[in-house]
């Protein structure tokens, strides 16, 4: 049976083990680790676009933001329990990202992601306007105590968005993205329905995003729009699939354990030099690791200064 | 009359937004690169020119210079010691390298010059000329002078000079720039240069017409982006053109839709432009 691979057994294992994690630990390590999943899952989803299609999209908050702001406006409006406002919120977002997609999903390179970065910022100040949606105030949602429930939710989310990409990798559809990625016009030239794949790709991205947009808020229990459309998650999904490894099914995780990782240490011993230091760090990965750390975990390059070096003369001008 | 006045307002505010962009576009053009720092590089000006004011007492238009001349040295360096050695990278690389440095400059600025807001303001910053129901200020008609001037000298310099010729040449045809002896890095780290000292010089001009903090280098950077978009990147013309634009929608758009819409006005305008007309509205690819 090609299911009992070594590599299949240790997965099972840390499964289990992050199944079992939340009964013997501290409430900091059960926050610790939901955060963790949580970035792990929206930047899966942003690698679908960004890794798999090559399309970089710098405004990918937007349907975390949705996702939010539907939950906490259901929730809170219209009484709906939580299951089925989550559910909107994985909808509302994918149709979202179906609609701008027929439009931004023309454009390529920069243009796209600053026509996506410009649909996130506009959102946001719309968002901010609507009074459904509480305004510039934002929303408190009903406390939930649970929070060990918070950590089996988005563990899930994880497991589901990464077994989708590990599917989609092996589909039609992941065969086509590549194709994308590596030239859109000799994709087309084959016959790939390049808009269609295209806009799939985006629409499953901000379902995944929602979907964990919408546990966040009912996980902190306050939204505003700042928070929720904050450019830098955007920006820390890119970079986790960067420094894990774009376009690989590993990659966004690995990524959200060193980054997560690093900025809890970084925020704990030196508060207020964090961010800066979060700056230089993102420097230093685009520089010298710009194919990310999967290379060194499936052992294809050694961690060395020779390989630093390498990059930096195929990149340099 | 109030009409007369928002237009007076917008072409006023559009020159300094104009401005604002025309590093960004400038670099943007000629190297391909999307710098997300510009906006900081922008906030760094005004910090020159609050704290020579702060200090000395010396007239902040007279900063100008020292503004530049810092940011230059600074875009340089930045240039050719880490965004040149990701020149090839795909462009989200870029992006996220630019991005780092925002992040970087911003928190040192925050931490050694607090979040408060801050303004400069000379002895004549009330005074103004008001005739019939219109008022403008001296220091809004002084900023769009020098604003205008600066676009009209970069051009000057991209057209008339040798380097300005390597420069355009470049951002042409890269390897046609190299067989011609161009030596295509310095080239791309003296443009950076320019462009940050462009930013400089708007961010001294942005100290004395609004208040500023250290955080509002973000939002300046997607207002760049506007304006290159509605201007095209075809010259600095364009960049005006852009900036100017910007200034009557905002001030329209805040008068009759209210100032909470100000920003998703022009960031809608953006998403509409690029959907129309990915080039921008005068888009030509390169600085000709």
């Amino acid at each position: 049976m090609k299911v009992f691979k070594s590599g299949n057994i240790s997965l099972l294992f840390i499964i289990i083990l992050l199944l079992l994690f939340p009964l013997g630990v501290s409430s900091y390590w059960i926050r610790f680790f939901t955060g963790l999943f949580m970035f792990a899952t929206i930047s899966q989803a942003w690698n679908i676009i960004g890794g798999y299609a090559g399309y970089a999209s710098f405004g990918n908050v937007v349907f975390f933001g949705l996702g939010a702001y539907v939950t906490a406006a259901f929730m809170n409006n219209y009484q709906l329990s939580f299951p089925v406002s989550l559910i909107f919120a994985g909808i509302i977002p994918m149709l979202f990202a179906a609609c701008v997609g027929l439009a931004v999903l023309r454009l390529r390179g920069h243009y796209f992601a600053i026509a996506t970065l410009g649909v996130a910022e506009a959102t946001r100040e719309i968002i901010s306007n609507i009074e459904f949606f509480g305004g510039g105030l934002g929303i408190s949602l009903p406390i939930a105590r649970n929070f060990i429930a918070f950590y089996y939710i988005m563990f899930s989310l994880m497991l589901i968005s990464t077994i989708s990409v590990y599917i989609i990798f092996r589909s039609r559809l992941g065969y086509a993205l590549v194709a994308i990625r590596e030239s859109e016009d000799a994709a087309e030239v084959l016959g790939i329905n390049s808009t269609k794949y295209k806009i799939i790709a985006f629409a499953l991205s901000a379902l995944f995003t929602g979907l964990a947009g919408g546990v966040y808020a009912f996980w902190i229990t306050y939204i505003d729009p700042p928070s929720v459309f904050d450019v830098s998650i955007t920006v820390k999904m890119v970079i986790m699939t960067v420094l894990g490894g774009a376009g690989t099914i590993y990659g966004p995780i690995a990524g959200a354990i060193i980054l997560q990782g690093i900025s809890e240490i970084l925020w704990r011993e030196f508060l207020y030099v964090h961010s800066a230091f979060l700056g230089f760090f993102i420097i230093l990965i685009v520089i010298l690791l710009p194919r990310g750390f999967m290379t060194f975990i499936r052992g294809e390059r050694i961690f060395s200064l020779s390989y630093f070096l390498e990059n930096i003369r195929e990149h340099r001008a | 009359m109030l009409h007369l006045q928002i237009l007076l307002n917008g072409i006023l505010l559009g020159g300094l937004y104009g401005l604002t962009a025309l590093g960004f576009s400038l670099v943007w053009g000629i190297t391909n690169i999307i710098n997300l720092a510009h906006g900081v590089f922008i906030v760094l000006g005004a910090y020159i020119t609050y704290w020579i004011f702060e200090l000395t007492g010396i007239d902040p238009f007279l900063t100008i210079p020292v503004s530049m001349l810092i940011l230059f040295l600074l875009g340089y360096v930045v240039q050719s010691s880490i965004i040149n050695l990701i020149i090839r990278a795909p462009i989200f690389m870029t992006l996220l390298l630019t991005f780092g440095i925002e992040i970087a400059l911003t928190n040192i600025i925050l931490l050694t010059w607090s979040a408060d807001y801050r303004m400069v303001t000379p002895w004549y910053s009330g005074s103004g000329i008001s005739t019939e129901g219109i008022a403008i200020p001296y220091i809004r008609i002084l900023t769009f002078l020098i604003a205008i001037s600066l676009t009209v000298l970069l051009h000057l310099f991209l057209t008339k000079t040798k380097t300005g010729n390597a420069i355009r040449a470049t951002g042409m045809d890269i390897i046609a720039a190299k067989l011609n002896g161009v030596n295509v890095s310095r080239i791309y780290s003296i443009t950076f240069g320019i462009g940050s000292a462009l930013a400089g010089s708007a961010g001294s001009l942005i100290s004395v017409t609004h208040s500023f903090s250290p955080t509002i280098g973000g939002s300046l950077t997607l207002k760049s982006f506007v304006i290159c978009v509605l201007g095209g990147l075809g010259s600095a013309g364009g960049a005006l053109a852009g900036g100017v634009a910007l200034g009557l929608v905002e001030s329209f758009g805040s008068v009759y839709l209210g100032s909470g819409f100000k920003d998703a006005i022009s960031f809608a305008m953006l998403v509409f432009v690029l959907v129309i007309s990915p080039r921008g509205i005068l888009g030509k690819e390169f600085y000709r």
